[in-house]
């Protein structure tokens, strides 16, 4: 920036300050600098936000000279204020401190005494720092990124950068002197030293024209109440864990904060930090020792504290991500992709997915109806459950791994502690209150202690924690998602039992489970063969397989990303859905009843199904419920009831293939009548979980052995 | 053959092609073995350590401008490769020349490789040790020392109130004769190491290349100029509020060294018989066997387990995915005999010891478990990473020794840290403690847990000894002949054995892969409990049966014996419950 004509710079922030304006909603003109200025003439506004993005509307060059120099920029800019402040003032000011008085009199004082246009030394003048009692900052463009602290290097010097970190330490707010004020003991004359560094070397002779003409030595003492002092607070920041590239430390930055932007972090807070990267002067003998080195801080302008859950979230999908997902079947690809080392299951895999995602949280009249889905995986020890916990843990953004016992006196929920030091009893949260607004994994659900077991009870639906233990009463929120994972009663599930008996839970907690999966291990030669290849290949070729249908698997990152992404949709149910959901859910009851049911069909189904087919709009990014989702939420339904219910095979009897399936539904379709309509028909099985090519399919075979006639328009089928 | 900082930085690329050559690399005195006061100050020295912390960058002057006085010629100097303005009295340095250069380099916090077993050290000192008339006195000197070390060691294992002892006595001694100097921390803090009972150096190593390559527990060995300033201790003077933190991160020079790197490489492996000579694959099939005679007299006349222990010696982590680490072999030898006058997982470990380069011997007691830190935790108040045992580099052989546990409560940090063992054990991982969240790292530590029971940590493979009754009451004179046994040269090949076969590269054929999932196939359908991990262990096994036997590809035998093991194995087991 060599070069540049600062005296121009001045002017233009100047016009700047006075003419920039934005319309408002009614089309009046906001003079947004202008008013700011007004209140900050009378004192009623301390620090004044400059954002690029208006300096930049008015004069892109500008804004691009002040990101690189921003530190000149600022005391630019500050000048113009201090300049043009005095025409702003409508209305007398009423002083509010000490320090307000004090300017006052010297100004009064300086008009008295001194002749206008009189030359005056440097240290007897007022430094404008002392006159000043607003603070400029300057806010980074909205379009510019964070960067990452390991980034920030040593071409970002003087450059206003944003960062963001976790708060690891935070001194105390400490007055910093930035003017100091001395009086002399001979002739009585004020004399200011401006303070910029960490440090200053107090003056000791009297500069004044009387002491210096009349050598009468004048000393010079401090004077506490006529310095300048501002706020100041040192905080240091440290990288997210996510940020960490494999196999590193994470790296640290000082942050000076002055004035307005102190208190605003607490050591654990997550901020984003918008300032100027600086090398630190040292004064005297450091700066001999260290010579060669030079430390380094970001002085705050802008402080923002994130919220804990969006936190890593602004680090949007790349276009080639999103083509990606944009692809037709994404949402199998994504639940493929969940624990690819995990052989099948995908529609456990889907439902997991769903879990993540989440449903939409409702709270119609106080009532609140949860989103967050629960699942519960029960099997046979050996069938990877703990993995897909693990894995589960591992992608979701907020989650807590924990078995049923709970590791620590704590346990689940909470627990009241004395604290060694004081005395006083706090409340310590368990897994399920740290897992809030995540996910709670739990194993050995089956394992789990009493007391747990009532308050998970509470969690599961009202997604709170009730505490009253010694002399506590309090009510923590538990808004988590549960996985659970259980191991059947009896070492091996025994089918001919109900699933209370084989997990020895109530149905009162198993009817908070939105889905219920039972995960066999059974020994099929094909299966076998493919898991055996699968594991094969990984240790000979050092890679995961190719998949079948050649689908690159996502990443975690991505993955995480996308689910970030989806969960800011807040999709709704249209009203000409609802007849649909009703009837599915009539169909759901009706069939419990009359086939020999061990799940129970209640009306927390009807909610789950709801919750499903929110999550799933989510996941398509929609902002309305489709028939398709209801129609895929009633089927993992389905078939977390029939993982659960089709147990009784015997020898010599064939189990229906799909095409038998459909036969079935048509029929029951029909009913009476002769005539069914194949629209209807392919609805039907596709909440039932089969595609229209295999409802084709079916409509094909039996139309070859002459079960049933198809129309020329291929719209109707008649029974023969 | 002395190269000066200004030779250096002047050609640069030529002495950067000088260093590819082994010998001169090796020709670099190695300050492992070296004592500091015995190397001239800014010469090349040669540092082999694993990277233990990492400090933030620091920014310093590349290229600055002096002026001096007398003549008033003006001219460019060079900060690169040093910690201090090197100015004469006459000579005024320009701070705000726009012909400065400001530039960023790294700092590594690099020590003595922890878990390095004595004959490597020893072997290190009689390749590397600077032969000269002043070291001559050193060297004696420095014998004896490490004799003490290790009497220490031993008694240090044997009593670990003892050795708690030592240690506070120690920091009495050091906080005291520092205190003319006042330091608020002691050496030992300084020193930081993750097996306490171990000497180490420690570097303060500033690396100039912004590449990345380096990762926290990486082996590095480095060649760079050694400063050890004064001055660099003397910022620490001046008063400050977070003098802790300084004084943890600007050592005095004496105690830590600065290394300038030139040239950084990553070691694979520290033992220094390895030579690039290969063993061919029939001496491999008969150091095995010499080997299985050890081992199966040691283990008390049972074969199984020492063909096990071969495995599980030579294995190590060979692929990621996620979060399974394949290649993890870590075994549970259980039903170890007590000896009433021998310490017998003692007297085991002494020969592992001498087999392989990198070990640990942790006696699995109660105080040991709750006292001790074994993960790595970040001190905001120091700003460093305070390590903690399981801080360990790849291939550090980690032995537990559950018979010496008894009966008592595990506090919270017990806790802790037996999860810290079981989660390394199943994903040879540990979570560092960041205070504010965990950052996981990999690492590569098989484990060997010996026990009378079933321990309580899950390992890959639980095998159940059956001791030889002759075998029981001889067990002292089978330890003398063991060590007759172990002539010179035949415990150097079998050092060499040990780390060669970790080298070799293996692939499995198409072939065998069919075999493989044939037989697997036809394993589910006999017997249900088999699961996908039972194929992964095999495997596993069938690799390390293979590499241990010099072989490259898989075979069928390999892949017979590999089950033919597990079969035996299985059948000792207690039956399930």
């Amino acid at each position: 920036m060599a070069g540049r004509d600062y005296d121009k710079d001045k002017e233009s922030l100047k016009t700047f300050f006075m003419e920039y304006s934005v319309q408002d909603d009614s089309g009046m003109k906001d003079f947004k600098y202008s008013n700011q200025l007004t209140k900050l003439a009378h004192r009623e506004q301390t620090e004044m936000y400059i954002e690029l993005d208006d300096v930049h509307d008015f004069d892109d060059e500008l804004a691009e000279a002040i990101m690189g120099n921003t530190r000149r920029y600022s005391n630019l800019a500050s000048d113009v204020v201090f300049e043009i402040l005095p025409t702003f003032v409508t209305k007398d000011v009423i002083a509010k401190d000490a320090l307000d008085v004090y300017i006052e009199h010297r100004l009064m004082m300086e008009q008295r005494t001194r002749q206008p246009h009189e030359q005056r030394d440097n240290n007897n003048k007022f430094p404008p720092e002392l006159m000043r009692r607003y603070e400029i900052y300057f806010k980074d463009m909205s379009t510019s990124k964070t960067v990452p602290i390991r980034e920030v290097k040593a071409e970002n010097i003087g450059k206003l950068v944003t960062v963001r970190g976790i708060v690891t330490r935070s001194t105390e707010v400490k007055p910093m002197m930035c003017v100091a004020t001395y009086t002399c003991d001979q002739c009585g004359a004020e004399t200011y030293q401006p303070v910029n560094s960490l440090s200053f070397m107090p003056l000791d002779m009297c500069p004044s024209d009387d002491c210096r003409v009349n050598k009468s030595g004048g000393r010079l003492y401090l004077q506490t109440r006529g310095s300048k002092f501002v706020k100041f607070q040192e905080i240091k920041i440290q990288e997210h864990s996510s940020q960490v590239p494999v196999g590193h430390i994470p790296r640290t930055l000082a942050i000076f904060c002055r004035g307005e932007n102190t208190r605003h972090a607490l050591p654990g807070d997550h901020i984003s930090v918008t300032g100027i990267f600086l090398p630190l002067i040292r004064g005297g003998f450091r700066q001999i020792a260290g010579g060669l080195l030079s430390e380094t801080y970001l002085e705050a302008h802008k402080i923002t504290s994130l919220n804990k859950v969006a936190e890593d979230e602004n680090s949007s999908l790349t276009p080639e991500e999103l083509e990606l997902l944009g692809e037709e079947d994404f949402y199998s690809k994504l639940a493929s992709s969940l624990a690819p080392e995990i052989y099948g299951h995908v529609d456990v895999k889907k439902a997991l997915l769903l879990l993540l995602v989440g449903g939409v949280d409702r709270r119609p009249d106080g009532m609140k109806i949860r989103g967050n889905i629960n699942i519960c995986l029960m099997g046979d020890p050996g069938v990877a459950k703990s993995q897909l916990l693990g894995y589960i843990d591992r992608l979701a953004p907020r989650s807590q791994y924990t078995t049923g016992r709970g590791s620590s006196g704590v346990g689940l929920t909470a627990a009241v502690m004395k604290d060694p030091l004081t005395g006083e009893m706090m409340l310590e949260g368990g897994a399920l209150v740290l897992a809030d607004q995540g996910v709670c994994c739990i194993d050995e659900f089956d394992k789990m202690a009493d007391d747990d077991r009532t308050a998970i009870h509470e969690v599961m639906e009202q997604q709170t924690i009730s505490i009253a233990k010694a002399g506590i009463m309090t009510c923590l929120n538990a808004r988590v998602s549960i996985l659970a994972a259980a191991n059947p009663a009896y070492g091996r599930y025994n089918p001919r039992r109900t699933i209370e008996q084989n997990i020895q839970l109530p149905a009162a907690l198993l009817s908070r489970f939105d889905l219920l999966w039972l995960i066999q291990d059974k020994a099929d030669r094909d299966t076998d063969l493919r898991l055996a290849k699968h594991i094969t290949y990984v240790h000979q070729h050092s890679k995961q397989p190719p998949l079948e249908n050649s689908t690159p698997l996502l990443e975690m990152s991505v993955m995480r990303k996308y689910i970030a992404l989806c969960k800011r949709k807040d999709p709704i149910i249209p009203t000409e859905l609802t007849d649909f959901i009703v009837g599915a859910y009539v169909e759901l009851r009706r069939e419990a009843r009359n086939s020999k049911d061990v799940t129970f069909t209640s009306a927390r189904n009807l909610l789950g199904i709801l919750r499903l087919s929110t999550a799933l709009a989510r996941l398509r990014l929609a902002n309305e419920v489709d028939k398709s989702d209801v129609n895929e939420a009633i089927r993992l339904m389905e078939m977390s009831k029939d993982s659960l219910n089709q147990r009784f095979e015997s020898a010599g009897y064939r189990p229906p293939n799909t095409n038998d399936r459909i036969f079935e539904l048509v029929r029951e379709l029909a009913g009476d009548s002769k005539t069914v309509k194949i629209a209807d028909v392919v609805e039907k099985c596709s909440s039932k979980g089969y595609n229209p090519d295999q409802v084709d399919a079916c409509i094909e075979e039996y139309e070859e052995l002459n079960v049933w006639q198809v129309n020329q328009t291929r719209s109707k089928l008649t029974f023969i | 053959m002395s190269c000066t900082l200004e030779i250096l930085i002047n050609n640069e690329e030529e002495w950067l092609k000088k260093l590819e050559n082994e010998d001169f690399w090796n020709s670099i005195p190695l300050l492992n073995v070296n004592e500091v006061h015995n190397i001239k100050n800014l010469s090349l020295v040669r540092f082999k350590g694993m990277i233990q912390d990492m400090q933030n960058p620091e920014y310093y002057l590349e290229k600055y401008e002096v002026t001096n006085r007398d003549t008033n010629e003006k001219y460019v100097k060079n900060g690169k490769y040093s910690d201090v303005i090197l100015q004469s009295d006459n000579e005024d340095v320009d701070y705000d020349n726009e012909n400065n250069k400001t530039s960023e380099r790294q700092t590594y916090v690099v020590i003595s490789t922890p878990g390095v077993n004595k004959w490597v050290d020893s072997l290190e000192e009689e390749f590397n040790k600077c032969k000269s008339d002043v070291n001559e006195v050193e060297h004696i000197k420095t014998d004896k020392r490490s004799l003490e070390d290790e009497e220490m060691e031993t008694e240090v294992v044997k009593n670990s109130e003892l050795y708690k002892k030592q240690c506070t006595e120690e920091k009495i001694e050091a906080t005291s004769s520092d205190k003319g100097n006042s330091s608020v921390v002691s050496k030992e803090h300084i020193l930081n190491f993750p097996l306490p009972d171990r000497m180490g150096k420690k570097c303060h190593v500033k690396v100039y290349d912004e590449t990345n390559t380096l990762k926290l527990n990486d082996t590095v060995e480095i060649v760079g100029f050694l400063s050890c300033n004064p001055f660099l201790a003397t910022i620490n003077e001046e008063e400050d509020e977070s003098r802790m933190e300084i004084e943890s991160s600007h050592p005095p020079a004496s105690i830590v060294p600065r290394i300038h790197c030139v040239k950084y490489k990553k070691i694979i492996h520290l033992n220094p018989l390895v030579t690039s000579q290969n063993l061919t694959s029939e001496r491999m099939l008969f150091l095995k066997k010499e080997l299985m005679i050890l081992f199966t007299q040691l283990l008390l006349g049972d074969d199984l387990a020492a063909d096990y222990l071969i495995c599980n010696l030579i294995s190590d982590v060979y692929l990621r995915k996620d979060f399974m680490p394949l290649g993890k072999f870590s075994i549970n030898i259980t039903n170890i005999p007590i000896m009433q006058k021998i310490d017998y997982t003692k007297t085991l470990y002494e020969f592992i010891e001498m087999l392989v380069p990198k070990s640990h011997y942790f006696p699995m007691t109660l105080e040991n478990l709750n006292d001790q830190t074994f993960i790595p935790k970040k001190d905001y108040d120091c700003n460093r990473l305070t390590s903690g045992i399981l801080q360990l580099s790849k291939n550090t052989h980690f032995i537990l020794d559950e018979t010496k546990l008894t009966d008592g409560k595990l506090n919270a940090a017990g806790v802790n840290n037996i999860k810290a063992i079981a989660s390394c054990i199943k994903n040879q991982k540990i979570a560092y403690d960041f205070n504010y969240y965990p950052i996981e790292y990999e690492v590569d530590i098989p484990f060997l847990i010996l026990s009378e029971g079933k321990s309580m940590l899950t390992p890959d493979v639980h095998i159940t000894l059956q001791p030889d009754e002759t075998c029981l009451r001889t067990f002292s004179e089978i330890v003398e002949a063991a060590k007759q046994f172990l002539n010179n040269d035949l415990l150097n090949e079998l050092r060499v054995y040990l780390t060669f076969a970790r080298l070799i590269k293996y692939e499995i054929s198409d072939k065998i892969q069919d075999l493989v999932q044939q037989e697997f196939v036809n394993m589910r359908q006999k017997e249900k409990n088999i699961s996908a991990d039972n194929l992964h262990n095999l495997l596993v096994l069938a690799r390390l049966v293979c590499i241990s036997e010099g072989k490259s590809t898989l075979d069928e035998h390999c892949w017979k014996k590999a089950l033919h093991m597990e079969e035996i194995r299985k059948s000792r087991l207690p039956a399930h419950t």
